[in-house]
């Protein structure tokens, strides 16, 4: 958690969503395409690319599991649908957001949704590791983001 | 008093108030426990104080199952398998002593309550005493780490503690060999159990030895303390009375045999930073002269919940990745995958206190299990028609897993892939296939356990509570043979508890 003095969020779901999907997307510095590609045609940039996928590491191992998380969720493989489940998931998370400050509290909000989905066993099954569901779908999301040259769809 | 049986002659009789077959972990305990006492004792060991060539093939065997290595799993001269012990001590669980109605035949005469008086001097013995096996909060001091509890609610955090390791020969035998009591023949190998007609007793011990000579052992009591293989071959050879075997009229003797199932590469994990994982979780720590080492096993709760057998699991650092790391090998590229992939919920990126020494990308841990098989009854240890340098049938070991084995031993790693996981540690990759199949390179720990199960129901039991042989008055068992369940922690500590308990008895026997 940062130690800034910025005020502690308290904020509705609804609020807190518009926060995640349009206000953070100035953290993604950096992201953009890569050049690899599905297969599938590019389409227009989106228009923020969330803000978790700055979280999701690595670009070209991000790739190898994102791609075999979609192999084997092939009903996944639209950015939109990984977008709105992995928010999802983090909504339904609210006791950290009187705890930490903006930045960090979506940063915070991811870990411990995580973390959550490994204690309750909400794993899945990628390349044989045993990963967080939402953590696989970020990768997911980050794969296509990445391999349609920032398009949501796939 | 050591006496070498090639030496005297044949046809010697030696009279003793108990005679004790093998000089292993539970011989030698059970003979100090009438060390320098009025009862006179004759330990009879196979071999003689240094390991040869022709006693070691005596252990040789044919396998019917799971390949296993007969010979090289335990040792044939005095101190038994202790001479390559690995010092692992931990006790049973008590879930392991329980009747659970998910795992066929368990259920041990008595509960934990019955060996705990005897685990603290069984401790003394094996050298870890004053031991803390579940202490989590004393280790945390000793340590002074901070030491996190698991969260699953699916594992708990446990203490191995390691002996030396106690070799029980040359730690014991000059104790041995000083008692006025204690005559330690040497080189003798028991070839038969005499017992009366109807074999409501035994009468005597036929000992061979491999320069030819014939002796004979009478004692009022005997206790077989030869391992949890040759326990079982002995009653099995010693059929002149009953044709099935002494002992085995249940057709009970060599079945059920157990191991603690070994795999070397199911499961490997990665983590980012040492300070997650602390130092106890991931190697050997020596605190006032003890190592010890965290193990993880499931909680009870979730055995019950899950309908699950034991299994330990623990965890060591294998490798280290630093940033740089350019090895291609599919395992070095699949753990920097993941560890650059998970960055953001393994690392806390705060940077090194150091500029100069970039911090690793991460490490690798790997991990080792010993689990707990169901009792099989069709898990055995036979008679083959070979015939060793005695002339006695070697053992034919059929060796058997369940699905049930499988399945418990999957679900346990997908809880500690969760732990690590939900504790911010790591991640964990699975490289045992859910298939329904067991792998094919599964091993044992060398414990050899069930074949002489302990039951108060003679057609469910070979010895009794007290590790008497049903039917036999005078004849009792020592060793991991009389383990009804293995859970899932290496047998020596346990076997030295029920071997003082069995000296326990037999003195106010006698």
């Amino acid at each position: 958690m940062s130690n800034s003095m910025e005020p502690p969020l308290s904020i509705t779901d609804r609020a807190r969503r518009r926060f995640l999907i349009t206000n953070l997307a100035g953290l993604l510095i950096g992201i953009g395409p890569c050049g690899h590609c599905l297969g599938s045609e590019k389409k227009d940039p989106p228009h923020e690319p969330p803000w978790w996928l700055r979280l999701s590491g690595d670009r070209d191992a991000v790739l190898r599991f994102g791609n075999a998380y979609l192999r084997s969720h092939p009903e996944e493989r639209k950015f939109e649908i990984l977008v709105a489940r992995i928010e999802k998931a983090i909504s339904t998370d609210s006791d950290l957001e009187t705890a930490v400050t903006r930045q960090a509290a979506c940063a915070a909000m991811l870990q411990h949704k995580v973390r959550e989905d490994y204690r309750r066993g909400e794993l899945v099954s990628v390349n044989s590791w045993l990963l967080s569901r939402t953590e696989a779908r970020m990768y997911a999301a980050a794969a296509i983001f990445f391999q349609t040259g920032g398009s949501k769809a796939e | 008093m050591f006496i070498d049986a090639r030496t005297l002659a044949d046809r010697t009789l030696f009279k003793s108030d108990i005679a004790v077959i093998g000089g292993g972990p539970a011989g030698i305990t059970l003979a100090r426990g009438f060390a320098n006492r009025a009862t006179e004792v004759c330990l009879i060991e196979a071999g003689g104080l240094e390991p040869d060539t022709a006693t070691q093939a005596l252990y040789q065997g044919e396998n019917a199952g799971i390949e296993y290595p007969l010979s090289s799993s335990r040792l044939h001269w005095f101190g038994g398998s202790s001479n390559h012990w690995g010092g692992y001590c931990r006790p049973l669980d008590p879930i392991d002593f329980e009747g659970r109605d998910w795992v066929p035949h368990s259920g041990w005469p008595f509960g934990i309550e019955e060996l705990a008086p005897y685990y603290p001097l069984a401790s003394e013995i094996v050298e870890i005493a004053p031991a803390h096996f579940a202490d989590q909060a004393y280790w945390q001091k000793a340590t002074e780490e901070v030491l996190p509890d698991p969260v699953t609610g699916r594992m708990q955090v446990r203490y191995v503690h390691f002996s030396p390791p106690t070799r029980f020969g040359s730690r014991y035998g000059p104790e041995l060999e000083r008692a006025s009591n204690i005559e330690v023949l040497l080189h003798a190998n028991v070839v038969n159990i005499a017992a009366t007609a109807g074999a409501r007793a035994v009468t005597h011990l036929g000992i061979r030895t491999l320069n030819g000579r014939n002796h004979q052992v009478q004692a009022k009591v005997y206790v077989l303390a030869s391992g949890g293989l040759e326990n079982a071959r002995l009653l099995l050879s010693s059929n002149d009375v009953v044709q099935t075997g002494l002992g085995n009229q249940n057709d009970l003797v060599g079945r059920f045999f157990m191991e603690h199932p070994h795999l070397s590469g199911f499961g490997e994990a990665v983590f980012a930073e040492l300070k997650r994982l602390p130092k106890v979780y991931r190697e050997r720590v020596v605190v006032d002269g003890r190592a010890v080492k965290a193990a993880f096993n499931p909680s009870a709760r979730f055995l019950r919940e899950r309908r699950l057998l034991n299994a330990t699991f623990m965890l060591g650092l294998a490798g280290q990745y630093s940033r740089e790391d350019a090895s291609d090998s599919e395992r070095s590229v699949a753990h920097t995958d993941m560890l650059k992939a998970a960055r953001h919920f393994l690392a806390d990126e705060s940077g090194s206190i150091d500029a100069e020494v970039p911090p690793p990308l991460g490490y690798w841990l790997g991990m080792g299990c010993a689990c707990e098989q169901v009792p099989n009854p069709d898990s055995r240890v036979m008679l083959a028609e070979d015939r060793d340098a005695l002339g006695l049938r070697r053992i034919r070991l059929d060796w058997r897993l369940t699905e049930q084995d499988r399945r418990s031993l999957v679900e346990h790693m997908r809880s500690l892939a969760m732990e690590l996981g939900a504790l911010g540690i790591g991640r964990m990759l699975l490289k045992i296939a859910d298939d329904g199949v067991w792998p094919e390179k599964v091993s044992g720990g060398s414990h050899h356990m069930g074949t002489t199960r302990m039951h108060d129901d003679p057609k469910r039991g070979v010895v009794d509570r007290n590790a008497r042989v049903h039917g036999v008055d005078n004849l009792y068992i020592a060793g991991s043979s009389v383990f009804p369940t293995a859970g899932a922690a290496n047998p020596t500590l346990t076997l030295v508890a029920l071997t003082l308990r069995l000296a326990d008895h037999l003195r106010a026997q006698l």
